[in-house]
């Protein structure tokens, strides 16, 4: 199955979403802050400030982060990272991931060298991407033209101390 | 005969003389009357209304997923002030009147966290290459002092017994004396970067200068001996850019009390 997909992320949101797990945590900075794209009715606009969400039209529907769920999560494996996201499309709770082959950085810190990097989404040989919709089926999506580009990795400080 | 002549042509001179200098003092007499000095003690507080200037201070914007959740965000509160001295020409039998003087008065903005489960906000202060930095703020003031000329015309339409009702319009002048802006950061050790952080967003720095019109109601009431008290109620909804750091005005609603003794009768 063929899924033309929009993207939108807020890529700060990787290195943020880690936050959690450093003794700076803040449970307010760890929510998420949505504000709708005005140019695209139903997404977040596009932001750099770890703002926690992320937004896909997919199908014309729009996939979006959720203040319940965690939006996005990093698991490495031996030399893949898989970055997945958990949101809603329709109401229905949507997970969609990007394994990203031959990525595989030793800590934290090291995700920011992703910064400013481009991977071609029809190299099933550099990503590939699956889609689990509410009923658990889980598709995996071969889109004949795309790019994930990761627009600004970067590290987030609250005073003075990274999170 | 000639003699004759001469003497009823300088009785008639002197006459004539003497009368022009009668019709001129009586008119004099009469300006006296039609236009009086007063001076005025004012004093007032001014309710101002704004918005959180979000587009010059990077807040981390707290908003709901939905309606029904309840926005986290920042709340603004701003108080005003002044006191002042002015003259009043007084004319067309006390119906109208020109004002100008000097006045001090200070505005107070507190930007506030409005989410009753938090009393601090995130307020990003660098953002470049790798790096985007915040800081947990407690909250932001400003305190704005300027000294202030008035420029006022008033007309009281409806006078009955001792009071009159009068419509008031005017200009106000004002010329700031100084202004600061304060961060309450939640750890104090942040406050070495608050310089920083004022360059940042570019400064804090407001107009020097700014004028608003304004316009109101009020009723006086004036005693035999030319002394009243005045209340007046105030409106505008009209200001120049950049008066302020943290807030941008839209409208203020001022309440005046004043005093008056005539200066001449």
């Amino acid at each position: 199955m063929k899924k033309h997909i929009i993207f939108t992320l807020s890529i700060v949101l990787i290195a943020f979403a880690s936050c959690a797990y450093y003794d700076n945590n803040d449970y307010f900075l760890e929510q998420s802050v949505f504000v709708e794209d005005s140019e695209n009715p139903g997404l977040p606009e596009y932001s750099e400030w770890g703002y926690n969400t992320f937004g896909a039209y997919i199908d014309r529907q729009a996939f979006v982060s959720t203040s319940h769920d965690m939006p996005a999560k990093i698991i490495i494996y031996p030399d893949t990272l898989n970055l997945i996201l958990t949101g809603e499309k329709n109401g229905l709770k949507t997970v969609l991931k990007f394994s990203f082959i031959g990525y595989s950085p030793k800590e934290y810190i090291n995700l920011v060298e992703l910064d400013g990097d481009t991977i071609d989404l029809t190299d099933r040989n550099k990503c590939i991407i699956t889609y689990t919709e509410s009923n658990n089926s889980v598709v995996e999506l071969a889109p004949f033209n795309g790019d994930f580009i990761f627009n600004r990795v970067q590290n987030l400080y609250v005073m003075r101390i990274m999170c | 005969m000639k003699e004759v002549k001469t003497l009823l042509l300088c009785i008639l001179c002197i006459s004539f003389v003497a009368t022009k200098a009668q019709q001129n003092e009586q008119l004099f007499a009469n300006e006296k009357k039609a236009v009086r000095v007063n001076l005025v003690f004012e004093i007032g507080p001014e309710f101002l209304s704004g918005t959180f200037n979000s587009e010059k201070w990077p807040v981390r914007r707290d908003i709901g997923y939905n309606s029904s959740y309840s926005s986290s965000y920042v709340q603004t509160e701003i108080s005003a002030f002044y006191a002042g001295a002015k003259s009043e020409f007084v004319f067309w039998d006390g119906r109208s009147s020109v004002a100008t003087g000097l006045r001090y008065g200070f505005t107070s903005s507190d930007i506030l966290q409005s989410n009753s489960y938090s009393n601090y906000f995130y307020l990003r202060y660098d953002s470049n290459g790798s790096d985007t930095k915040y800081a947990r703020v407690k909250g932001m003031s400003e305190r704005y002092d300027m000294l202030a000329v008035p420029l006022e015309f008033k007309w009281a339409p409806i006078h009955f017994s001792n009071f009159n009702i009068y419509l008031k319009a005017g200009f106000e002048f004002n010329f700031r004396i100084s202004s600061k802006v304060e961060i309450d950061f939640v750890n104090e050790s942040m406050e070495a970067d608050e310089e920083f952080i004022f360059d940042y967003v570019g400064g804090v720095e407001t107009k020097s200068f700014y004028a608003r019109p304004y316009a109101g109601f009020g009723m006086n009431y004036e005693g035999k001996n030319g002394h009243g008290v005045a209340f007046d109620v105030l409106f505008s909804n009209y200001f120049s850019d950049n008066n302020f750091a943290l807030i941008i005005p839209d409208a203020y609603t001022g309440i005046q009390f004043s005093y008056y003794m005539p200066l001449s009768k």
